[in-house]
């Protein structure tokens, strides 16, 4: 993956959320302008959480979804990675927003060329077949084109420190095997979740005396949204309490592809507190990024054996970036969304500081739902404490007391405090903090947590009062904030991937 | 005679000073550089590729594209 030129030829009490606040295409789907040209490096959404399977509450998982909006039909090609991005996942051990370790991942494409007989006899052609598999797919002779993976740890910066790389526990090779997406039925035979399972894997991470586990590998997605309804000027009622009866969201019959990793937690937290006594500084921050070569150029005859479908070269680009959820969709502006995707953590003060103190998204709902010439031209229901501090700490520095690491700078990712300790499955709460289950978001991000209703609801003030705000600055800081739509936790599994079996592209009828 | 002596020194002294401080820091940096034809940058960009690099920052880069026209422009980047 790292050769000079690389071919695509075959294939390619809170919340940090806060800030972000409700109105969402979805938690980072197709948020840039620029993104939506290149979905395989597509950062969708990110989870970090401390695991709740039984018996790895020593570990943390972290699983970054990319290439949004499957739909399971999406044959032939279906939904391969990008062979010449770098898909990354950056650790900030230290809270001085810049990256101390990186879990990057690269993809090789597999052609296993599948011909068959065609023609009369004495006169066959061996002739290539147009089709991913030919018979059972979870047997690698029937199968036509795969994809396999590495996974390096990078300490230091993501660029010039110093890379590792992880191996497969059980072969001792460096490369992972990703499970073709969920064709259907008839293509796996024996059950796609059978066969996706034989692609969780013990990784050896340099660095770790105690294995993780890795899967890359399609999965039903996880992300709850009312997506039409919101982006037709949010045609639902979101100040409608009641979530007793909310529907499964617009995304409910998507897939995603996952990149999942379970990690001892002393790998992540560094030397700043890696016995989790309470001593030190426990707090991890995170985020994900996708990277492409800065010049492409397109191949007019691309071949098999030799130059594919482009030319690429040049430096590794960032062209996706994503942390907390909802942040380029619903507080960055148009004009800079691209910028954001393309930036740094440590870059955020001076770049994009002003969407948080003065959000727009707020402003967006008093329009919509309140009264702007209430309270004396304050309105009825955005916030009037500018600048937004509330927002500064929950978005840009964690909650205090829950995620917020020591002299933390100010800068947007994801933050969890992994010495708070796990919530069962069973009796998480998809508010999280708000609702006082402190193992979820805003401190990390589990699969069941309700992001879009936590998030409207700190946009909208909830927090402003609880920081040492005045609560008549937030005049529906109260009120019960909703899209009108949660995620089902029985889809989801309780053991590593946790994430559900992908929804099949056949039978449909 | 003596006079242009003097200001040829003066004039070498003001080089040399310059080169001392025209370091990578300079004005000139903020200055665009000069216009890049655009299948030259996309060809070198190509050869320098290193994972290590940071990416080159093209908002003060003038393009000519002068090869729109020509189908062949980048050829060489598929000889195998």
């Amino acid at each position: 993956m790292n050769t000079l030129l690389k071919r695509s030829g075959l294939a390619v009490a809170v919340a940090g959320l806060c800030v972000t606040a409700g109105l969402s295409h979805a938690s980072s789907h197709r948020e840039a302008p620029f993104i939506t040209e290149t979905p395989k490096v597509d950062g969708t959404d990110f989870y970090m959480f401390r695991s709740y399977e039984t018996g790895r509450a020593g570990f943390v998982t972290l699983i970054a979804n990319y290439l949004p909006l499957q739909d399971a039909y999406g044959g032939p090609n279906y939904f391969d990675m990008d062979e010449d991005a770098i898909y990354e996942i950056h650790i900030d051990n230290s809270g001085n927003a810049e990256e101390d370790l990186t879990f990057r991942f690269e993809f090789t494409d597999v052609l296993n060329d599948i011909q068959l007989d065609v023609g009369d006899a004495g006169a066959l052609e061996q002739v290539s077949v147009p089709l991913k598999n030919i018979g059972d797919a979870s047997d690698a002779g029937n199968v036509q084109f795969s994809q396999t993976y590495t996974v390096s740890v990078i300490t230091g910066d993501r660029r010039t420190g110093t890379p590792q790389t992880a191996t497969n526990v059980t072969t001792g090779e460096a490369f992972f095997e990703k499970p073709l997406d969920n064709i259907g039925e008839k293509s796996f035979p024996g059950g796609y979740e059978t066969y996706a399972n034989q692609h969780v894997f013990g990784i050896d991470i340099p660095g770790c005396t105690t294995d993780g586990k890795v899967f890359v590998g399609q999965r039903k997605e996880a992300f709850a949204v009312n997506l039409g309804e919101i982006f037709d000027l949010v045609n639902t009622n979101p100040l409608n309490a009641d979530r007793s009866n909310e529907g499964a969201g617009d995304l409910a019959d998507k897939n995603t592809t996952s990149f999942a990793l379970e990690v001892p937690t002393s790998c992540l937290t560094g030397t700043a507190n890696t016995a989790m006594d309470g001593s030190g500084d426990p707090v991890i921050g995170a985020w994900t990024t996708a990277s492409v070569r800065q010049a492409r150029v397109i191949n007019p005859a691309p071949t098999t054996n030799g130059k594919g479908a482009t030319v690429e070269g040049g430096a590794y680009t960032q062209v996706s970036r994503l942390g907390m959820p909802l942040v380029n969709e619903v507080v960055i502006g148009l004009k800079d969304k691209n910028l954001f995707n393309a930036s740094e953590p440590k870059d955020d003060a001076a770049q994009f500081a002003t969407y948080v103190t003065h959000p727009t998204l707020p402003e967006l709902l008093e329009i919509l739902f309140g009264d702007p010439t209430a309270n004396g031209g304050e309105g009825d229901l955005a916030p009037n404490n500018f600048p937004r501090t509330d927002l500064v700490t929950a978005f840009l520095q964690g909650v205090p007391g829950v995620n917020q690491p020591n002299g933390v700078t100010a800068s947007e990712m994801l933050r969890l405090n992994p010495a708070i300790a796990v919530t069962d499955a069973g009796s998480q709460n998809d508010l999280g903090v708000l609702a006082g289950d402190n193992a979820g978001f805003p401190n990390g991000r589990r699969p069941v947590d309700d992001t879009v209703d936590a998030s409207l609801r700190v946009a909208m003030g909830a927090l402003v009062e609880l920081l040492g705000g005045d609560a008549a600055d937030a005049p529906a800081g109260g009120a019960g904030f909703t899209d009108g739509v949660q995620l089902d936790p029985a889809e989801l599994q309780t053991v590593f991937p946790y994430l559900a079996t992908p929804i099949g592209g056949s039978p449909n009828s | 005679m003596k006079t242009f002596l003097s200001y040829t020194a003066l004039l070498a002294l003001v080089t040399l000073l310059s080169g001392c401080f025209n370091d990578s820091n300079s004005n000139n940096d903020n200055r665009p550089d000069p216009t890049v034809e655009f299948s030259t940058f996309v060809k070198a960009e190509i050869g320098n590729t290193d994972d290590t690099r940071d990416p080159v920052s093209i908002n003060d880069q003038e393009f000519s594209f002068n090869d729109q026209n020509n189908e062949q422009a980048f050829d060489d980047l598929f000889i195998q």
